[in-house]
């Protein structure tokens, strides 16, 4: 567990710098396209992830992280742990860019509490299919997935609208709140968590067979 | 001082230096050796060439090792190791002479030529 | 005695390359420097006993142990000095530090910090602005303050200046004063192995030449020198390897005591360098130096 963590504050630690440089970028991007703020909890999310992964195959190393004395599942693990942490991270950014909204007057409703819920759903469902491609393409591949997923992002309304539209009950869930949409949405939580397990397991005997 | 460019052995040139040593008396019985491990660091040679070294210098009985506590220079009295020596010497020569015979040498063709090959060492 | 790496039957192949049938003891409490020429094969098997990469074949054991989980263990008796730069470039050595001390739970900073002032190493400097001789000497201090039992270093002295050069061989030599550690390293200048290994692992072209006491060597193998008239295609046999020119011949002979029977009237029978053998060897088998 404490492995775990260290290798958590590792990628905090590599990619901090980024966060800097990416904070007034979030702002700026945010003013401008405010009226859907709760777009924006995926991007925080994509970009730690996608810059976590990129940072540790950039040089050679992946193979500084196999000669500690752990094994690949718990380098795979300490991936999939630090989701939580993007998410929250997300999370926190998605709430400081509705209170600047609020403030200005340029949001007037409630947060919209389940709409970022579904929303940080969508980013464990992309982190599902982002890491494997990551763990299987390595450093040569790297660049092509983040690509792809960059543009996915970009097109995430798009993109989340299309999903909502494949799951009416989520859509009826997030404009009513009603209850007996409620467990279709559960449903969709429970499928997420199997995802995102499913592709731990992928991704950790992928990493697990390469050669580094 | 170990050359190891000189044709001698580096384990040899050891042996040599610390029997030499010892026969000049600038070792005193009892003396404790430097351990295999930390000569080898010393001299920056392997520390098989330094336990080789130590091998041969028990063999000839120089020194004693003892298990635990390391190697030192053998309580034999100088003289005695030069007996020892000199008894070495004598069965290296035997083997001159009967090397001399087989040649059909005589003993003032054999001393002469001990005699220049003397002179031309020294 | 006891072995802290062994490698059975191990084999991997690669599109241009292959290890094969490698069996090797690395004996505890020794220095082993495994040498050979550029492309053959010593990264490769270095990477395998660190589990970097996966053998096709064949097993490796670590401190008698085989299997993921027990080498994932294993590694932390292990200090690894890598031929490249393994390390997060961007990180300053401070933060690097910081970062891989954790996963140790025999780390000693105060270690860390004695070699840290020896080595005159920048705490605050960014790794990629250090020089490739700092680098080494990063991972080196790392090695050496998490109490491993094992160094294994691809390639540490090239790029070396000749100072610290001779430094690292002083720290070999410290590191085995301790006889239960050990210490496997690569490199394709024998001379930093002249004085100071015991044993000599030869790989050339994926394969084990041989794996021999460095002791043992000088008194198996033979260079002679000598004018050709000396050479017709019997004796040509004795050779593992025959350089030629106008003047003469210069070649390694593995069989010592025949050897010099043979040319000791005619030619000139010298101890070869592990240079020697591993040039004339080389040259035997038909590829290039």
């Amino acid at each position: 567990m404490s492995n775990t963590f260290h290798l958590i504050r590792k990628d905090f630690v590599l990619i901090q710098k980024m966060l800097l440089l990416f904070i007034p970028y979030y702002l700026i991007m945010g003013y401008t396209l405010m009226d859907q703020y709760t777009m924006f909890t995926l991007f925080p999310a994509m970009l730690l992830l996608v810059n976590g992964c990129t940072l540790d195959v950039q040089q050679n190393n992946q193979r500084f992280l196999v000669s500690l004395p752990l094994k690949r599942q718990d380098l795979v693990k300490a991936k999939y742990m630090a989701l939580v942490p993007y998410a929250l991270f997300s999370f926190g950014c998605t709430l400081v860019l509705y209170a600047a909204a609020y403030a200005i007057g340029r949001v007037d409703t409630p947060p919209a509490w389940r709409e970022i819920a579904l929303m940080l759903l969508f980013f464990f469902v992309l982190a599902s299919f982002y890491l494997p491609l990551h763990y299987w393409l390595g450093q040569k591949g790297t660049q092509i997935v983040n690509f792809i997923f960059i543009m996915l992002i970009m097109l995430n309304v798009s993109a989340f609208h299309q999903l909502l539209e494949w799951f009416p009950a989520a859509g009826k869930w997030i404009s009513t709140g009603s209850a007996e949409s409620f467990l279709p949405v559960l449903l969709l939580t429970l499928g997420c968590m199997i995802l995102v397990y499913s592709s731990y397991l992928l991704s950790s005997r992928i990493f697990s067979s390469k050669d580094i | 001082m170990i050359s190891s460019t000189s044709g001698e052995p580096i384990y040899s040139q050891i042996v040599g230096q610390i029997r030499q040593m010892i026969l000049q008396g600038e070792l005193v019985s009892g003396t404790p050796l430097p351990s295999i491990r930390q000569l080898a660091k010393e001299l920056q040679i392997s520390v098989i060439t330094s336990k080789r070294a130590y091998e041969e210098l028990e063999r000839e009985g120089l020194i004693n090792s003892v298990v635990g506590k390391g190697s030192f220079v053998s309580g034999a009295d100088p003289e005695f190791i030069r007996e020892q020596r000199l008894r070495v010497m004598e069965g290296r020569l035997k083997e001159v002479i009967d090397e001399s015979r087989l040649l059909g040498m005589e003993y003032d063709e054999l001393a002469e030529m001990l005699k220049l090959l003397y002179e031309e060492e020294a | 005695m006891s072995h802290c790496i062994e490698m059975r039957q191990v084999g991997k192949s690669y599109e241009r390359f292959q290890l094969q049938g490698v069996n090797l003891g690395i004996q505890e409490g020794y220095i082993t420097g495994l040498i050979g020429p550029n492309g053959a094969g010593k990264t490769t098997l270095i990477r395998m006993i660190m589990g970097m990469v996966h053998p096709d074949q064949g097993e490796v054991k670590l401190f008698g142990e085989a299997g993921q989980e027990q080498l994932s263990r294993n590694k932390a008796r292990i200090g690894y000095v890598s031929d490249e730069n393994i390390f997060y470039e961007q990180l300053t050595v401070k933060q690097m530090k910081k970062i891989l001390a954790p996963f140790y739970d025999r780390w000693n900073e105060d270690t860390y910090q004695k070699y840290e002032e020896r080595f005159k190493l920048p705490p605050g400097k960014k790794i990629k602005d250090l020089s490739k001789g700092m680098k080494i000497k990063f991972s080196l201090a790392v090695a050496l303050s998490h109490g491993a039992d094992l160094l294994i270093m691809d390639e540490p002295t090239s790029g070396l200046d000749p100072v610290f050069r001779r430094e690292l061989l002083d720290l070999l030599s410290e590191h085995i004063q301790d006889e239960r550690k050990s210490i496997l390293f690569s490199t394709h200048n024998t001379t930093d192995l002249d004085r100071i290994a015991d044993y000599i692992v030869f790989l050339n072209e994926g394969r084990i030449v041989f794996n021999e006491m460095k002791e043992v060597l000088s008194e198996q193998y033979l260079l002679v020198k000598g004018g050709k008239e000396l050479l017709d295609r019997d004796v040509r046999r004795l050779f593992v390897g025959i350089r030629e020119n106008a003047h003469g011949f210069e070649g390694l002979v593995k069989d010592r005591a025949a050897a010099q029977r043979y040319f000791q009237d005619n030619g000139i029978c010298e101890t070869p360098t592990l240079e020697e053998i591993m040039y004339f060897t080389v040259k035997g088998s038909g590829a290039h130096v």
